[in-house]
């Protein structure tokens, strides 16, 4: 038996991405909700809206931790530079640069919502679309990366969180009529 | 019919959202604790190193080795002859394999 201490802050690290990967599905799933207007019940919308805005903080918030307590495990030692800037940590660059890129897609889309007056609600809109780029980088960044995607329990959070948003963005861009939306007169 | 929205005040809203921020970062802090009591009591109930010696003819021989060093690095030692019969007895010491 062996003293895993020296480890805590890995294990803690890879404790916080997974769950930040859940609350980024979460709350992905649910601003696809929203502008799909998936849930149209009165008062709800606001309720969710709410729900979203809490998701990202928190969401960011485990991003950071994800990051910053990989920089006191003595075993990787990755700097603050490999840690913020992509494909720069010697551990699979390709993947954990994607995942850096992941974490800051998500910061600038996240909290150009306190921004939008300033941007604009038009260019915020457009920007905030590409949420679901975030989402699939750091998809990407866990089954390139992560230590735990051959578990079985990880592989059913991940379908059990994809195959939702994939629902959730298909019937936001897909057109509501074929008919109407091809100009066909029938 | 026009849907008309209420008019949120924002302390309001403000004081809202810092109550659900936090009460999801408590949940997500818990969440969390989940995964890492596994993965340390996982690692608490690992071999202290691993050892695995290849079974092949002249294995009588010669014996290899692999330990994993302090640094996790993974060394492959072989020992022949006599010597083979001494056992290599490495250094309990951390496996990074996960």
């Amino acid at each position: 038996m062996i003293d895993p201490t020296h480890q805590i802050f890995w294990f803690a690290s890879r404790a916080f991405g997974i769950v930040a990967m859940l609350m980024l599905g979460v709350s992905v799933a649910v601003g696809l909700a929203m502008s799909g207007r998936l849930i149209r019940r009165p008062g709800v919308g606001a309720k969710l809206r709410h729900f979203h805005e809490s998701a990202t903080l928190v969401t960011l918030g485990l991003i950071v931790a994800h990051g910053g307590l990989l920089l006191f495990d003595s075993y990787l030692r990755p700097g603050l530079l490999a840690i913020t800037v992509p494909f720069t940590l010697a551990y699979r660059p390709l993947f954990t640069g994607l995942g850096v890129i992941a974490g800051w897609l998500a910061a600038i889309l996240g909290l150009s919502f306190y921004a939008r007056k300033r941007i604009g609600a038009r260019t915020w809109r457009r920007m905030h679309r590409f949420t679901i780029v975030a989402y699939v980088l750091a998809l990407v960044h866990v089954i390139g990366a992560g230590t735990d995607v051959r578990s079985p329990w990880m592989l059913a959070l991940l379908t059990g969180l994809t195959a939702p948003i994939a629902f959730a963005f298909s019937y936001r861009m897909l057109p509501a009529s074929p008919i109407r939306s091809s100009g066909a007169n029938i | 019919m026009t849907r008309t929205r209420k008019p949120t005040n924002p302390r309001r809203h403000a004081r809202s959202l810092y109550r659900t921020v936090l009460s999801l970062a408590i949940a997500a802090i818990v969440a969390a604790w989940l995964p890492f009591t596994v993965m340390y009591v996982t690692a608490l109930h690992k071999p202290a190193a691993s050892v695995a010696a290849i079974s092949a003819p002249g294995a009588a021989r010669s014996t290899t080795r692999v330990i994993t060093t302090a640094s996790g690095a993974t060394r492959v030692v072989t020992v022949n002859g006599a010597a083979a019969s001494q056992a290599i007895v490495p250094t309990p010491v951390a496996i990074r394999d996960s």
